[in-house]
């Protein structure tokens, strides 16, 4: 159970349109990261047992929070390198490739506010 | 044929039933038993939370100013158990409402919000807004008998921290 930290790259990250308490003076364009993960066979086969009994899947679980924490902070990178020191809207989607990978998005517009 | 063959015939009979529903049998019994449990735990937690800091509103209420504002997520993977998948493979049949799998999935949904929930009271923002509830099938691979069926459901929202 991880949660971002926030202020990561010294940006402010937020969901809403814009930053509550602030104002926006400059869109700098869309902000983007990805990373493609794989599902690790040991952690698969562990996880295949947990399947009998249902419940949570753990090992999935912390698979895709440490690949989101890596998209997003790809993002934030793409928006640090646009000068930016915020961003907002930010947006998360999923993707399943082939081969029981999964892709993750993380997407928003890198503004700049006051 | 005498007795004793008789019961070696019976004995490997069962064996076989045995390794062939063993699982199933366990995860419907021992699986039923796992996820209410975690059930009553999930109903304890939101009964100590008290009052919801959590809304879907696009904006922090009127009137209270904002001093600092962060992105906050969680996310949950989630998964049937053979049993309830098999039920649901039956109910599926006939159509209709599908108990075994609306249980399982309402607990998800339920638990990744009273985690961020939790991880608010930790942290020290007041609220959190704009909440989004997302989900995603994790990939079954065609060819293997992968039997693993997980669902993921991220929720995330704009914590804030009045004055």
């Amino acid at each position: 159970m991880t949660t971002s930290t926030g202020v990561v790259h010294n940006l402010i990250v937020s969901n809403t349109e814009t930053i509550p308490g602030m104002t926006i003076t400059q869109a700098l364009g869309i902000a983007t990261g990805s990373t493609v993960r794989a599902k690790h066979i040991g952690k698969d086969i562990l996880a295949g047992f947990k399947n009998i009994i249902g419940g949570e899947l753990k090992a999935y679980t912390e698979l895709l929070t440490e690949a989101r924490n890596e998209a997003l902070s790809r993002m934030l990178a793409d928006a640090g390198a646009r000068g930016a020191n915020a961003v907002v809207n930010v947006r998360f989607a999923t993707s399943s490739v082939a081969g029981g990978a999964a892709e993750l998005f993380a997407y928003g517009t890198a503004v700049i506010v006051q | 044929m005498s007795d004793e063959e008789t019961l070696e015939i019976i004995f490997w009979i069962s064996i076989s039933l045995l390794l062939t529903f063993g699982p199933l049998l366990f995860s419907a019994i021992y699986g039923s038993y796992y996820q209410k449990g975690k059930l009553r735990i999930l109903l304890e937690r939101e009964k100590e939370t008290g009052k919801d800091p959590i809304n879907n509103l696009s904006k922090p209420i009127e009137g209270k100013t904002v001093s600092s504002s962060s992105l906050m997520w969680v996310s949950v993977v989630i998964g049937p158990s053979w049993w309830q998948m098999l039920l649901g493979t039956i109910g599926s049949i006939f159509g209709g409402r599908l108990n075994s799998y609306s249980d399982v999935y309402d607990w998800a949904r339920r638990e990744a919000i009273q985690r961020l929930r939790e991880s608010l009271k930790q942290s020290d923002y007041d609220n959190l807004i704009n909440l989004r509830v997302e989900t995603s099938m994790m990939s079954n691979s065609n060819r293997s008998k992968d039997k693993t069926a997980g669902m993921e459901i991220l929720a995330y929202g704009t914590a804030v921290k009045y004055e």
